[in-house]
C-alpha cells in the first residue's frame, strides 16, 4: 500500500503535467529529434556518471581529513562536500532521463513526447533549480580556491578542489563539443529552411471528418495506402488533402507539409494561397 | 504500420508492377529488399540491368527508405559504393512515396543526371565538358558490370 503511494509519486515526480511552459530544450528536440535524443542521452549519461565518480573519491577524502582540513584558511572542505551532493542530487534525475530516452528509443516511440513529458516533470524543474545553485557554488568555490594558500596541516585539499573544478570544466567543455558534433552547422544560405515538424497545436487547429464515401474525393490513404474504412476520422489539410487522423499526425510531428502535394500546412496567410484549391 | 505498409506496396507492386523495375523481399525480412531497374532506352545505360538493395527504417513511412546500388555504374550522382543522390530520398521525403515512385526516380535519373548536384564531382565534370567520353565510360561500365 504504502510502497503503490510511493511508487505513484514517484512517476508523478517524473512525469509531469500539461500546462507549464514548454523547455528551451523541447525546440531543438522538435527540429532535430534524432541527433537530440542523442545530445542528451550522451549529456545525461556523462552527467549522471562523472557526478558519482567524482563524489565517491571526494567523499572519502572528506571521511579521512575532515578535521585537519578544518585548519585550512578557506572552507573548501564545506565547498567539495557541498559540491558533492548537488552533484549527487541531480544524478538519479539525469539517469532517469537516459533510461527513459533510450527506452523510447528501443520501442520506437516519439521521442518528442518522450522528452515534453520528463521537462514538465517536477524533477526536470528541481533539477534546473539545483543547476543554478551548482554554478553559484562553483563560482563561490573557483573564487575560493584562487584565495586559498598552501594548507599544511591538509595538503591534499587544494588538489582535490583543483580536480574538482576541473572535472566541472572538462564536462562543460564536453557538453559544448558534443553538442557541435551532434548537431549540424546551418548550412550558410543556400538552401531554403527545411520544413520542420508542426506542434500539436497546430495539428489539433487542423480540421477532423469522418469519412463517408459521398462527400470524400480522397478514397484511401496516402500515408498507410489503406483505402478508409466508413466512419474513419481523417484530418483535412488546407489544401484539401485528407488522411488518417493518426497517420498524418505522426507525419506532421515530422515535416508540416502535405505529403501529396507538399505545401506547407501553416503558408502564409493570403486567403487565396491558403484555402485556394491546386488544380493539377 | 511499418510492416503492413511494405506488405501493401509488395502487394501493390504484384497487382501492378512498373515497367523496368521489380522490387521485392531478399528473405524473409520484410525490411531489407533487392530491386533491379533495366536501363532505359537512349541513355547510354540502355541493355544494363542494375541491382539495388533496399533498406526500410523500422518507422517507415515516416522517412525514407536506404537505397543503394549494389551494381557498379558510372553516374555522377552514384558513387563507388552505391550511395544515390536523390532529393526524395533525404529532404525531399513524403510519406506518400513508394518503392515503385522511388525506383521509378532513380530510373529517370539514369536518363537525366544531374550534375548540378553531383555526388561524384569528377564525373560531373566529364559529362558537362565531354558528353561523348561520359557516355562511352558509362557504356563501358555497362558491359563490364551490368550485362
Amino acid at each position: 500500500m504504502v510502497l503503490q503511494l510511493l511508487q505513484g509519486r514517484l512517476v508523478r515526480f517524473f512525469d509531469g503535467d500539461e500546462a507549464e511552459n514548454a523547455d528551451p530544450l523541447l525546440d531543438v528536440v522538435h527540429q532535430y529529434p534524432e541527433e537530440a535524443a542523442w545530445f542528451i542521452k550522451v549529456v545525461m549519461f556523462f552527467g549522471s556518471i562523472s557526478g558519482l565518480v567524482i563524489s565517491i573519491p571526494c567523499s572519502i577524502f572528506l571521511a579521512m581529513f575532515w578535521t585537519p582540513c578544518g585548519l585550512c584558511n578557506r572552507p573548501l572542505r564545506y565547498w567539495i562536500l557541498v559540491h558533492c551532493a548537488l552533484q549527487l542530487l541531480q544524478a538519479p534525475v539525469r539517469l532517469v532521463f537516459f533510461l527513459r530516452l533510450c527506452h523510447v528509443q528501443r520501442i520506437n516511440g516519439n521521442i518528442q513526447e518522450c522528452v515534453r513529458q520528463l521537462t514538465h516533470s517536477s524533477a526536470w524543474r528541481t533539477s534546473k533549480v539545483v543547476s543554478i545553485v551548482t554554478y553559484g557554488w562553483f563560482i563561490l568555490g573557483v573564487v575560493w580556491l584562487l584565495n586559498s594558500t598552501h594548507c599544511k596541516s591538509c595538503p591534499g585539499l587544494y588538489r582535490l578542489s583543483l580536480a574538482v573544478i576541473f572535472a566541472a570544466v572538462a564536462r562543460l567543455l564536453m557538453t559544448l563539443i558534443v553538442f557541435y558534433h551532434s548537431f549540424p552547422p546551418r548550412l550558410q544560405g543556400q538552401q531554403p529552411p527545411k520544413p520542420k515538424g508542426a506542434n500539436q497545436e497546430l495539428i489539433d487547429s487542423l480540421p477532423l471528418m469522418v469519412y463517408s464515401p459521398e462527400r470524400s474525393t480522397d478514397q484511401s490513404c496516402a500515408v498507410c495506402l489503406s483505402e478508409f474504412d466508413k466512419d474513419a476520422v481523417l484530418r483535412r489539410l488546407p489544401c484539401a488533402h485528407s488522411f488518417h487522423r493518426n497517420c498524418i499526425d505522426k507525419w506532421l510531428r515530422r515535416n508540416k507539409v502535405c505529403p501529396l502535394c507538399l505545401q506547407d500546412i501553416e503558408v502564409p496567410a493570403s486567403p487565396k494561397g491558403r484555402w485556394g484549391k491546386k488544380t493539377i | 504500420m511499418a510492416l503492413k505498409r511494405i506488405q501493401k506496396e509488395l502487394q501493390d507492386l504484384g497487382n501492378d508492377p512498373p515497367a523496368n523495375c521489380s522490387a521485392g523481399p531478399v528473405g524473409v525480412d520484410m525490411f531489407n529488399w533487392q530491386a533491379s531497374i533495366m536501363g532505359p532506352t537512349e541513355c547510354p545505360y540502355s541493355g544494363g540491368v542494375f541491382f539495388l538493395n533496399i533498406q526500410f527504417p523500422s518507422d517507415y513511412p515516416f522517412k525514407p527508405p536506404k537505397v543503394n546500388f549494389t551494381t557498379k555504374i558510372y553516374h555522377c550522382n552514384v558513387n563507388s559504393n552505391g550511395a544515390i543522390c536523390l532529393d526524395i530520398l533525404k529532404d525531399q521525403w513524403s510519406p506518400a512515396l513508394t518503392i515503385s515512385k522511388v525506383l521509378l526516380s532513380i530510373s529517370s535519373l539514369l536518363t537525366d543526371p544531374n550534375p548540378s548536384d553531383p555526388l561524384v564531382p569528377e564525373i560531373a565534370q566529364v559529362y558537362l565538358k565531354d558528353r561523348a567520353k561520359h557516355d562511352a565510360t558509362a557504356r563501358d561500365w555497362v558491359q563490364k558490370y551490368a550485362t
